[in-house]
């Protein structure tokens, strides 16, 4: 993030370079078979596979959790991406097993003691399934947000809370515009006083950035009048019209996303609906008999019904894309 | 039929005295583009936000506007000036509904009018892009579709092309032109900038400052009339497209059909000079009885030459300025190649140039070649993977971003130029004074019209007292007038040993004010001339005056160079007759036709 922040000089050339990098980013999102399943399919999905991931401490579904998202990764972002992605998250993995290590002293394994300072191999255990943990939950996270775009949260939620999705969309379109012209600021800034350190010139800068953004907001609100945006849905418009209607009742406003819900769709949620319910009512279960300490105890207490559900669960977009592959190699043959 | 109209129309700001529109009176006809044009401060944009009911600013206001179609939920579109301001949402999809969803309609009936509308302005391929990746132009035309995008009867535009290059801005004005011929939409356009869009209107409104105002503060003309009415005060002359100017300056006020762009400015040039020549030799006989001088003093008296920019010492030094001349070098690169990021492909490619001492360099390219990264490679903001980028010794370096609001960080116009390092009072308004913004000191600056902030960052990189200066796009957003004054204070500073390297979309400027010129294109130079040679040797890529008299009379890139090769050809005509046939360039084969058709 901090690198193209860098980048953001803001001039014509460079947007042109973005659009072309992010078409290239958002075709070969399109081009798979999960992006075409309903919005209301996909949070289903993920909100089930981070679920089950965060009740189980049991390491061998938080690795399978692990590796089906590290599967996942390389399959919608490519192996690259997923680098990217190891680069920090095996550092932090690490810093969570050494601080678990360095705080946590209980456990009946000792490796090692430094004076009052003793390390357990439990502690270690537990650290690493920690880790593990969190680690499955960022990839998660990341191929959440991946497909789960604020077009599709947003035609989820827009019916229910329709001034709410306009803020979220005007917010993703400020965020970006801002950034860019703090990069501008702090440019011009670093040619005019190329020797100024410190705090001061940040702040003026912030406060610069703030009439900037204070000052444009009002365009924004003209133009947003000037479409016809009354700004109280739902309750009659007082402002007068020039063709003699004084008042008129104000229209709700509607929404232009849509996606179908296809039975195919629906099977689905019935299906991950169920998966979910069998794999959290067994891990709640189950997880009473698995523990780290004093020693680890009830590894063999490992529910059949939740390894299941979560295989099938986290393996859906393997299947469904390995299906895809050979339909079309099949409809190739065909050809 | 009128779609717009206001009587005795009369508004005061609050806390105001005097009003600033005062009994305006305007009808403008369905269908027709109306241009409103007015110098900066004269209340366009107030008056055309009364024309726009929802955006109708507060004050006293006296007098009638009546809008025709009123019964239509949003009878009225509205642009404004800056791309970025206007986007409200994130997606270019969101931003087309955002109109349609504020009037209720269902999803298909949205959906089925946002294709139909991204497909009419080309949009289709963007639909899914977040608006921030956006270039300027595209932001623009997305905001011309989003107010088309609810199917108003009358689009009001408040100078929108003012903060877009000028290929953006043509590509915006023929999409204008579009909604205007194809669709019938009656189309009121704000603009200080003439170039492009008085050859499309049918109607121009001119708006008087209401101190100024002769009896009435809004005039309305055909663009024919509107053009003899410039003509005759010689002040608006400069705002007219190159080939009116020329064709005012050479005819005085004669009875023709005014040319408005560059095709119709060719075919007046090769009538214009084969009526010279076939009237010349009979006038000839009548003056032979006065004496050779008195002929040329009476040709001068006929033709009128538009005054000349003062500070032009550079412009005559350019002629023997030879770019491998023995000139102390300011910036040599050397092989440069950058990226932007690992992945990413090279925006310049082995890019070698140098840029000599107490000139002005233009460079010049279209989107995307690499301009701007190039001033950021030259300036140090940008590192280059590979090559030299050095600088004169002991010369100090200056950047103009390309938007002057970020480099103000005060509240008032002198705090900002005494936050500059080692600026004090006496400086600063000594400074002020140069660039004729004294009287603004105590405003905010971002209260400043175009021109006036670009003037103020400008002022505030010379408190720096830099060497080099490095100036992206100084003209964007400016009217004819204030980018005289930057130009010749660029040719002041010049003179002064300054190097300044411009880039720039705008030709004219650039041909008008730099000494040498580089085409960038696909991150190299591709050529780098004197300027003369340069927009000469171009045959699209070059000036509208280049562009008008290419083929008739060669080698001119400015109008006032036309005027005068005009102007000399014909006192060389009119002194040895005999010659004139040997004048092949100036159409003395006696067949004009012949020299309008090869253009």
């Amino acid at each position: 993030m901090g690198q193209t922040l860098v980048q953001a000089v803001g001039n014509s050339d460079r947007n042109a370079i973005r659009i072309s990098v992010n078409r290239v980013g958002r075709s070969a999102q399109l081009a798979t078979r999960f992006s075409l399943l309903h919005p209301a399919v996909m949070l289903l999905f993920f909100a089930g596979v981070i679920l089950l991931t965060l009740l189980s401490y049991h390491p061998a579904i938080l690795g399978l959790s692990a590796g089906l998202a590290i599967l996942n990764i390389c399959l919608y972002m490519g192996i690259a991406r997923l680098w990217q992605l190891l680069q920090w998250v095996i550092p932090m993995a690490l810093v969570v097993i050494l601080f678990n290590m360095l705080f946590n002293h209980r456990g009946a394994t000792e490796l090692l003691s430094i004076g009052q300072w003793t390390f357990t191999l439990e502690s270690l255990f537990f650290g690493a399934s920690i880790a593990l943990m969190l680690t499955a939950i960022m990839f998660w996270f990341r191929l959440y947000s991946q497909f789960m775009t604020s077009d599709r949260f947003l035609y989820l939620f827009a019916p229910i809370v329709p001034t709410i999705a306009l803020s979220v969309a005007m917010v993703q379109r400020w965020i970006p515009l801002t950034k860019q012209r703090f990069v501008q600021i702090r440019n011009a800034q670093k040619m005019l006083n190329p020797k100024a350190r410190g705090v001061r010139p940040l702040t003026q800068a912030l406060s610069s950035l703030m009439s900037w953004s204070i000052e444009d907001a009002i365009q924004t609100a003209d133009s947003m009048q000037a479409r016809g945006y009354s700004g109280r849905y739902g309750d009659r418009y007082e402002g007068k019209y020039e063709n003699g209607d004084d008042t008129k009742s104000a229209v709700r406003r509607s929404s232009f996303r849509s996606y179908h819900l296809t039975m195919r769709d629906i099977c689905m949620l019935i299906a991950f609906g169920m998966l979910i319910v069998m794999g959290t009512a067994s891990l709640f279960i189950t997880t009473r008999e698995f523990g780290f300490f004093p020693v680890v105890y009830g590894t063999e207490q490992l529910s059949g019904i939740a390894l299941f559900a979560a295989a099938v669960l986290m393996s859906f977009p393997l299947v469904l894309e390995g299906g895809q592959q050979l339909r079309w190699m099949q409809s190739v043959r065909k050809a | 039929m009128d779609a717009v109209s206001a009587q005795s129309l009369t508004f005061t700001y609050p806390q105001e005295d005097a009003p600033i529109l005062s009994d305006v009176n305007l009808t403008i006809p369905v269908g027709s583009f109306t241009l409103l044009f007015g110098r900066t401060g004269s209340g366009k944009t107030t008056l055309l936000r009364h024309l726009v009911p929802s955006l109708a600013p507060h004050g006293t206001r006296l007098g009638d506007v009546m809008i025709a179609d009123g019964s239509d939920l949003a009878p009225i579109g509205f642009v404004q000036q800056d791309p970025d301001n206007q986007i409200v949402t994130d997606t270019v999809f969101h931003e087309l509904a955002f109109a349609l969803e504020n009037q209720g309609l269902s999803t298909t009936t949205i959906r089925r009018r946002v294709a139909e509308n991204a497909s009419y302005f080309g949009l289709e391929y963007l639909l899914e892009s977040s608006t921030h990746t956006l270039s300027g132009g595209q932001k623009q035309i997305l905001n011309l579709a989003a107010a088309m995008v609810a199917d108003p009867s009358i689009l009001v535009l408040d100078e929108p092309t003012a903060e877009l290059d000028p290929i953006a801005a043509q590509n915006f004005l023929r999409h204008l032109r579009r909604v205007n011929t194809e669709l019938g939409t009656t189309i009121l356009c704000c603009e200080h900038r003439l170039d492009d869009t008085l050859a499309l209107s049918d109607q121009v409104l001119l708006l008087h400052d209401v101190r100024e105002a002769v009896h009435q503060q809004v005039q309305t003309f055909t663009s024919q009339e509107f053009v003899t009415y410039c003509a005759d005060s010689k002040k608006l002359a400069i705002f007219l497209p190159e080939p009116t100017q020329i064709a005012v300056a050479c005819s005085g006020h004669g009875d023709i059909t005014w040319p408005l762009d560059v095709r119709s400015g060719r075919r007046w040039l090769s009538v214009y000079l084969a009526s010279r020549q076939t009237i010349t030799p009979c006038s000839l006989q009548d003056l032979n009885a006065l004496g050779n001088n008195q002929l040329i003093a009476a040709c001068e008296a006929e033709i009128v030459i538009p005054e000349r920019s003062e500070g032009s010492c550079v412009r005559q030094q350019s002629a023997s300025l030879n770019i491998s001349s023995s000139k102390s070098v300011a910036v040599i690169l050397r092989d440069v190649c950058f990226q932007y990021g690992k992945h990413e492909p090279f925006v310049l490619k082995h890019l070698s140039a140098q840029f000599e001492q107490g000139a002005i360099h233009g460079i010049v390219g279209g989107n995307a070649s690499g301009k701007s990264t190039l001033l950021g490679v030259i300036c140090g903001l940008l590192k280059s993977q590979l090559g030299q980028v050095c600088i004169a010794k002991d010369l100090s370096l200056a950047a103009l971003p390309q938007d002057p609001k970020a480099s103000f960080v005060c509240d008032t116009v002198r705090d900002d130029l005494l936050s500059v390092n080692s600026a004090t009072i006496e400086i600063v308004q000594q400074m002020a004074r140069q660039f004729n913004i004294a009287h603004l000191l105590a405003r905010h600056p971002f209260d400043l019209s175009g021109g006036e902030a670009q003037k103020l960052a400008l002022a505030k990189i010379l408190l720096l007292d830099p060497d080099i200066l490095l100036l992206d796009e100084p003209t964007k957003g400016l009217d004819a007038q204030a980018k005289q004054e930057i130009g010749d204070m660029f040719t002041d500073l010049a003179c002064q040993g300054k190097t300044l390297i411009i880039v720039t979309h705008d030709l004219p400027f650039a041909a008008r004010y730099t000494q040498s010129c580089s085409l960038l294109a696909n991150g190299e130079i591709i050529t780098r001339d004197q300027t003369q040679d340069f927009f000469t040797g171009n045959s699209f890529y070059t000036t509208p005056t280049s562009r008008m008299s290419r083929k008739i009379v060669d080698g001119c890139t400015t109008p006032e160079q036309l005027i005068d090769a005009v102007y000399e050809g014909m006192l060389h005509d009119l002194k040895d007759p005999s010659t004139r046939c040997a004048r092949s360039g100036m159409g003395g084969d006696g067949n004009p036709r012949k020299n309008s058709t090869t253009g």
